[in-house]
Order: C-alpha cells, then sequence, then structure tokens
C-alpha cells in the first residue's frame, strides 16, 4: 500500500513539475501570470492524440512533435500578445491571457470537437513490484518526466541561456545593463515553458481524459504549485509539485479524492499566513 | 526626554547589515541632518523609523511610547511623516487632490456620512480643502493646485512631495535628499521651505548630500558610515572630525567652503 | 457650471423614470429577461469594478455571489424564513466568507492577489457541488420559491410575472449605483483611488491600506450576496455552474472592455455584451471565443475601454479641427 502510495506520489508530482514549471519560469521572466498556460497543456495533449490516435504514429515522435509545436505557438503567443504590450500597465498581458483561453478552447472544440478522446495504451501491461501495482505506462512517465525536469534543471543552472533567464528573472534592469537581451529571454523562457507543457499534455493524455475544458483544473493546481513553492523560483516549484503530487496521492488513496481540494486550500493558507514567498521565500 | 529615540537599531538584509546598532536621539524643534556616503544606511534608517521596514533588532521610541514595528500608516498617524527619494506622488491626481488625499488622517473618514452626503460631511471636506489650499500655498504651490501632478517641473514635484508630507500635519518631518538634483537657485528655495516648516514647529530629520544644505540648516548632524554612527555634534564639530573626513575621502574641500 | 450640472441632473432623471416606465411600453417576457440580466450584471460588475479602484481584482466575487444565493435560498426552503430577512442575510454571509477568504489574501496584491482569490472562489464553489446536503450537490438546489414581501394583516406582494422581478432589480440596481456612486466621489472614494495609485505613499500619509482595502471587498462582497439572493429567487434554480469561472471572466470582461476609470464603464460593458449575446444565440459554441478576441483587441487598441470612446471620437475630431 505504501509502496502504491509512493509510486503514484512521483508519477503526480512529475506531471504536475512539467506543467508548473512553465508558468512559474514565464512568471519570472516576464512578470505575467498565463492563464492560458492550462490550454498550451490541453492543446500539447490533442497534438499527441492526433499523432498517435489519428496518424498512427509512435509515442515519441508525439511527444518531439507535441513540444515543437507548442514552442512554437508560445513564441507567436510572445510575439503577437506579450511583447506588444510589456511597457503598458501591469496587468494588461495577464488579462490578455484570459481572452486566450477561451479563443484557444473555442479553437478545440473547432478542430476536434467536445467529446473526451482517449489514447489507448501505448506501454500496455501492468508492473507489480512489492505489494504496489502500477500499469507500465504510467511507470514510463517517470524517467520522461524527470529527465525532461531535470534537464531543464541543467539547462536553466549550466547553458549561457539558462542563466541569462535566471538573471532576467531575478533583476530586469540588472539583465539589460549586462547585455543581456529581455526579448530574447522571454522568447526563450516562453518557449521552453509552452514545450515542457506540451509534454506533460502528451504524458497526461494517456492517464486522464483530454477535452478542450481540461486545461483549467490542471492551470489551477499549476497555480497552487507555483505559489506554494515561490513564484518564479524553479526549484520552489519541484518541491511545491512534490508536494501536492503526494498530498494528492495520499489524501487520494486514504481518505476520499473528494477532501484533496480542501486540504490543497489549506496548504495554501497556511503558506499564504505564514511564509507568502512560498518555500523558497521569493518576493511576491 | 528626547522626542525620537532609537536604540541599538539593526537591519539586516540576508547576510548584510545596512544599520549597525544605531543609537541616537533627536529633540524636539530641531533640525538635525543625517550624512554619510552612499550604502551608509541614510534611507534604510528611514525606512525603519517610518515602519516601511522591520528593524531585525533594536528600538524605535516616539514620546517614550516604543514604536517598533508599527505599520507606517500607524507611525504616521502619531505624528512621523516622510518623504520618498525618488519623489513619490500620485501622479494621475491634480496638485490639489494630492494634498487633500493625505488629509484626513485626523479627520475620521465617516463612511456613512460620505455615503448619505450629510450636511456635516460636506462641512468637513470644505475645511479639509481649505487646510490643503493653505498647505499649498505656504509652498507656493497653489497657483498649480488644477494641475496634473506630473505635468509639474521636477522641482515643483519635489515640493509637491514635501507638501503631501505636511498635509498630514507631522511633528517630525524626515526629508530625504530634498534638493538633489536641483539647481544652486532652488536650492535655496528648498533651503528657506525648510526653514519655514521649522518655524512652524515641525522637528526635522535631513537626509541630503549637499554640503550647503546640512551646514546652512542643520542644529545638530548625525554621520553614518557602512551603518554605524561614526560622529554626531554640531556643524562645525562634524566639519572638523577626522572619521568624517575620512569616509568622505576627497570632499574635504566642500567643508572648507 | 451650475447649468451643466442641471442639465445632467435632468437628463439623468428622465432616463430614470423612463427605466420605470419601459414596462408599459413592452412586457414581453424576452425583454423582461434580457433588461433584469443586464441590471443583475451591473450590480455583480459594478460591485468588482470598485474594488478595482484601490488595485483589487478579487475573483472570488462571484462564488461570494453564489454563496448570497444559496444561503438565500436555504433559508428560505428549509428554514422558512420570510424572503426579505433571507435576502440581506445572504448579503451579510457574503460579507464575513469574503472575509475569511480576503483577511488572508491581502497580504498579497496584484496578480498574485487575483489567483488566491480564485483558488480561494473555486474551492468555495466546491463545496457546493461536494456537499449534497445541503448544496444539492452538482445538480443544485431546484424549486427556489420566489420573493414574498409582506407584513401580515398590512399587505402582501407576491412576483408573479417579469415585469414584478424587472423593478426589484431595477431598484436595486439604482441603490447600488447611486450608493457605489457617492462613495467614490466622496473621501472614501479618493482614499481608494489613492492607495490603487501609489499604495506606499498613501501608507506614509496615515492610510491603513490594508484596511482600506478590506472595506472597499466587504462593500463589493454584500452587494455581490444581494445579486446572487436575488438571482436565486428569480430563476428558481442555483447550481454551481452558475458561479464558475466562465462567468467570473465574463464579469471581468464587462469590467475592462466597458472601462475601470469610472461607474460608466459597467453599464455600458454590461450592456453592450448582454445585447451582443442576444444576436450570438446562433453561435453559442464561438461565443467565449468571440468575447475572447474583443477583450484582447480592446487591450490593444481601447485600453480605457469602450466608455473612453466619447472622450477619444471628440479628442480626435478636435485634432482634425485643428489641422
Amino acid at each position: 500500500m505504501t509502496l502504491q502510495i509512493i509510486a503514484n506520489g512521483i508519477v503526480l508530482s512529475l506531471v504536475y513539475a512539467l506543467v508548473a514549471i512553465g508558468l512559474t519560469m514565464v512568471y519570472g521572466v516576464m512578470r505575467i501570470l498565463n492563464w492560458a498556460h492550462g490550454e498550451i497543456v490541453m492543446l500539447g495533449a490533442f497534438v499527441g492524440w492526433l499523432v498517435v490516435v489519428v496518424l498512427d504514429l509512435n509515442f515519441v515522435l508525439a511527444l518531439v512533435v507535441s513540444m515543437l509545436s507548442m514552442a512554437a505557438l508560445g513564441v507567436g503567443i510572445e510575439r503577437v500578445m506579450f511583447r506588444p504590450m510589456r511597457g503598458k500597465a501591469h496587468l494588461t498581458p495577464f488579462i490578455m491571457s484570459m481572452g486566450l483561453v477561451f479563443v484557444l478552447q473555442v479553437v478545440a472544440i473547432v478542430a476536434f470537437g467536445v467529446t473526451d478522446k482517449a489514447i489507448p495504451t501505448v506501454f500496455p501491461g501492468m508492473l507489480s513490484f512489492g505489494g504496489a501495482v502500477m500499469p507500465v505506462e504510467r511507470l514510463v512517465l517517470i524517467p520522461i518526466a524527470g529527465g525532461l525536469t531535470v534537464g531543464y534543471y541543467i539547462f536553466l543552472q549550466r547553458t549561457k541561456q539558462g542563466r541569462a533567464i535566471r538573471a532576467a528573472a531575478q533583476d530586469a534592469t540588472g539583465a539589460v545593463l549586462q547585455g543581456i537581451s529581455i526579448n530574447r529571454c522571454a522568447l526563450i523562457a516562453m518557449s521552453t515553458g509552452c514545450a515542457l507543457a506540451g509534454a506533460a499534455g502528451v504524458l497526461i493524455a494517456p492517464i486522464f481524459t483530454v477535452n478542450p475544458f481540461m486545461g483549467t483544473k490542471l492551470v489551477w493546481k499549476a497555480f497552487v504549485i507555483v505559489f506554494v513553492g515561490g513564484m518564479g523560483s524553479v526549484v520552489g516549484t519541484i518541491l511545491g509539485a512534490f508536494l501536492i503530487g503526494f498530498t494528492g496521492s495520499i489524501v487520494g488513496t486514504l481518505v476520499d479524492p473528494k477532501w484533496v481540494t480542501m486540504i490543497e486550500m489549506l496548504i495554501l493558507g497556511l503558506i499564504l499566513l505564514f511564509r507568502p514567498g512560498g518555500i523558497m521565500n521569493m518576493e511576491i | 526626554m528626547a522626542l525620537l529615540e532609537i536604540k541599538s537599531l539593526r537591519k539586516k538584509f540576508g547576510g548584510l547589515a545596512a544599520v549597525h546598532d544605531l543609537d541616537f536621539e533627536v529633540n524636539e524643534g530641531e533640525i538635525r541632518g543625517i550624512i554619510g556616503p552612499n550604502g551608509s544606511g541614510k534611507t534604510t534608517l528611514f525606512n525603519l523609523i517610518s515602519g516601511f521596514y522591520r528593524p531585525t533588532k533594536g528600538k524605535v521610541f516616539y514620546r517614550g511610547e516604543d514604536i517598533t514595528g508599527l505599520r507606517p500608516s500607524a507611525i504616521a498617524k502619531r505624528g512621523i511623516a516622510r518623504t520618498f527619494q525618488l519623489t513619490s506622488l500620485y501622479n494621475n491626481f491634480t496638485v490639489q487632490q494630492n494634498v487633500v488625499a493625505a488629509s484626513y488622517l485626523h479627520t475620521g473618514v465617516g463612511f456613512f456620512g460620505a455615503a448619505l452626503n450629510t450636511p456635516s460631511t460636506v462641512n468637513r471636506e470644505r475645511e479639509v480643502e481649505e487646510k490643503a489650499l493653505e498647505v499649498l500655498t505656504s509652498m507656493g504651490l497653489a497657483d498649480y493646485k488644477y494641475q496634473r501632478a506630473d505635468n509639474l517641473p521636477q522641482g515643483l514635484q519635489r515640493v509637491l512631495g514635501i507638501c503631501i508630507a505636511l498635509a498630514t500635519q507631522p511633528e517630525v518631518l524626515m526629508l530625504d535628499e530634498p534638493a538633489s538634483g536641483l539647481s544652486p537657485a532652488e536650492t535655496t528655495e528648498v533651503m528657506h521651505m525648510i526653514d519655514s516648516i521649522r518655524h512652524r514647529g515641525v522637528t526635522i530629520l535631513l537626509v541630503e548630500h549637499d554640503m550647503r544644505v546640512i551646514m546652512g540648516l542643520c542644529d545638530q548632524i548625525t554621520v553614518l558610515a557602512f551603518g554605524k554612527k561614526i560622529a554626531e555634534g554640531s556643524p562645525k564639530e562634524v566639519g572638523e572630525n577626522r572619521d568624517v573626513i575620512e569616509a568622505y575621502l576627497g570632499t574635504e574641500e566642500e567643508y572648507v567652503t | 457650471m451650475v447649468r451643466m450640472k442641471g442639465t445632467k441632473t435632468i437628463s439623468i432623471a428622465a432616463v430614470v423614470l423612463f427605466l420605470f416606465v419601459i414596462p408599459l411600453m413592452t412586457s414581453s417576457p424576452y425583454h423582461m429577461h434580457v433588461l433584469i440580466t443586464i441590471l443583475l450584471y451591473i450590480m455583480v460588475t459594478a460591485s468588482f469594478r470598485f474594488c478595482i479602484i484601490d488595485g483589487d481584482w478579487p475573483f472570488a466575487h462571484v462564488p461570494l455571489m453564489g454563496l448570497g444565493g444559496y444561503t438565500s435560498a436555504l433559508l428560505v426552503m428549509r428554514l422558512g424564513w420570510p424572503f426579505l430577512p433571507a435576502f440581506f442575510t445572504g448579503g451579510l454571509v457574503a460579507v464575513i466568507a469574503g472575509l475569511i477568504i480576503y483577511i488572508p489574501c491581502v497580504r498579497t496584491r496584484g496578480i498574485t492577489f487575483f489567483w488566491i482569490t480564485w483558488a480561494f472562489g473555486e474551492a468555495l464553489r466546491q463545496t457546493w457541488i461536494r456537499f449534497r446536503e445541503p448544496f444539492g450537490g452538482a445538480t443544485g438546489l431546484v424549486g427556489i420559491p420566489g420573493p414574498v414581501i409582506s407584513i401580515p394583516g398590512l399587505f402582501r406582494v407576491e412576483f408573479l410575472s417579469q415585469v414584478s422581478y424587472y423593478y426589484l432589480a431595477l431598484v436595486l440596481a439604482l441603490l447600488t449605483i447611486v450608493v457605489l456612486h457617492r462613495l467614490e466621489h466622496s473621501r472614501v472614494g479618493l482614499t481608494l483611488k489613492s492607495v490603487g495609485e501609489n499604495t506606499d505613499l498613501a501608507e506614509s500619509t496615515g492610510i491603513n491600506v490594508t484596511r482600506q482595502r478590506l472595506l472597499a471587498l466587504t462593500i463589493a462582497s454584500f452587494i455581490a450576496g444581494l445579486g446572487g439572493s436575488f438571482y436565486a429567487h428569480w430563476v428558481h434554480l442555483l447550481t454551481p455552474v452558475d458561479f464558475d469561472v466562465a462567468f467570473g471572466l465574463f464579469v471581468l470582461l464587462y469590467a475592462v472592455v466597458g472601462g475601470t476609470a469610472t461607474l460608466w464603464g459597467p453599464i455600458v460593458g454590461v450592456t453592450a455584451f448582454v445585447i451582443l449575446a442576444q444576436f450570438l444565440r446562433g453561435f453559442a459554441m464561438y461565443v467565449p471565443a468571440i468575447y475572447g478576441f474583443i477583450l484582447i483587441l480592446t487591450l490593444a487598441f481601447l485600453p480605457e475601454g469602450l466608455e473612453s470612446s466619447p472622450r477619444r471620437i471628440l479628442s480626435l475630431l478636435k485634432k482634425r479641427k485643428m489641422k
């Protein structure tokens, strides 16, 4: 039983991490909380469905196509919506992203219809170990999602571009003075963040239902994670993702899935009251 | 008893102490200059006194009352007002509105009176507007009262910032570099202004880099460097103090003048 | 100056008179329904916009409206309360729940405040879905009785036609507008605007920013709660979906597209969209996207909203004239 909870927890946490990292990165660099981030995950899931079910191609290809297409979409959004609004009122791009939610949802409805899509099991079979049973395809998630997360972390810490966007996230003016282009950073943050979201979509697709409205619930969880972890901090987001992921697993298995939201609200409230900057104590 | 007492005040940011075991007292009616090289903790000190920062250690007393850690509005209510280094205004308001907005703290907000527009509310509003006009007139801004604040030239914006602080009818006024960036003529005007404020009975704390202003106005000067007090005394005493001169390496000429 | 003020008062009085007289010209239930929707949405949007004055975008607003509705409905249906006390208690409960949510949230500002109030508001909404007792779960509350205002032995007013609901909605909306207008143009309003314009400066002049924000939020919650109560007894049916994120976004849409500078913004925004919605009835599927586009276009090209268009047109004309 414990092993089951842990296994479920890890899977959930990694998926959440993939979704939330993009959100926190975009906030950190551009100070925009992209409400439409959940819709990007959703579109990534649909792309995955297209590739695997409609085109009957393999799963890895689906992952790659989804990541690339969502990165492109992210770049488009940044260029067309966020960049022109950069000087203007603080809340403007954020409100725009809400309009984007509607637009993207309707695009999905028109393109794919309202009914749930299912992706048939790509990796069939169950693995049982030490009393826990896990569908193989969920287990496969762990190295993929884990790899992407760790890979992104290394990108941020070790590469020039990664460090540049971290600098921009900490202090935009200082970064500009060092010759770092904010436009470049915004592009990188947005494209990588959306790529991760797309990957998350493909990985989630076989597990949960794929429909045009799946984004809103996900973005809610992502926001809780980002807030709990510390807005703009990737490490914080990963920690937050594990906190929320394991809460979901533990409460869902031992108590009742209905209570998960309540416990999450409790965590949110506690953080708000005692450490409003999140686990990593970022500036609000 | 001193009007304002600071005891062992310390403020750390991460590992760095911006202000280090600071002790000093300000007496009623004086103009106290606070000087020091950049980064010596002057603005931090203002933020600590006015409640925008919480001290890591130490206490601030006003009229014997411990005001450490109170929020800025509570401290303003007790009679300590301040200006900001980068002039802070209500940019989209008119000059008049800027001052009126700051005038309510001693007269109740009167929620129901406001909602119902009772005669007593109308009277109070008129009183507030008259008082605001007085402040503007005393600082020479009366002619600009219907202008948008961000339309004013920089020097006048600075004056407006002082008016806003004065509108709260303070007993202590903390001025953060009021003369910075001003021409010599404008600086002289500001000095007159500060002097007239003192004559109204307001105790003044003055952070400034311009030595003419400091030497010309202050009764006492406290010198800070690296968050610590390195000297305190009359302008003459401070001007001749070796440690002060060292801390200000290369600005000896200003003291001579 | 005095003559202008007189003209303004007369024209407003004329409009109000006209509004009262409309049902004599057309009492079609459909028209009444549209008008009532406009009036109700004006209440909700204007109160939301009231908080924007001091910089808060409280996204728990619509769930609090729902709470008012659920409270009033349950008090009448389960505890047999008469309408008026239940109606006002709906508003009060919204205030109390609002304070419970907003007091911790007020440590945050701007975008963070928006998201966190959204989270708590959504959690509130989830309780109506999770708990079938007493909220009815996803199917909600059915058979909510219409308002009955009575003093035993003296009179009894029942609401049997849409026209009667229209008058109730009209009174509520007018009261909302008058109260919010008065507040905004008093020292309360100037203080709120100071907080929105330059928070630190306001705080340094003795304005307790936290208290001011909570004051605005409380007033807004009360009005939202009353709106919810009205809604419950008007449509006789309450489901959690009525107060979901989509409706919350619509309210935000009406406020932003209408304009947040004055009280006209919500009025113009709501009216424009509700009427637009009537023409889009065949395209229900595309409505969210159309709204989304309108929002994006407005922010890009008319950032101060529809209410600023007379002013902009005038200044454009002046520029033409000068050339």
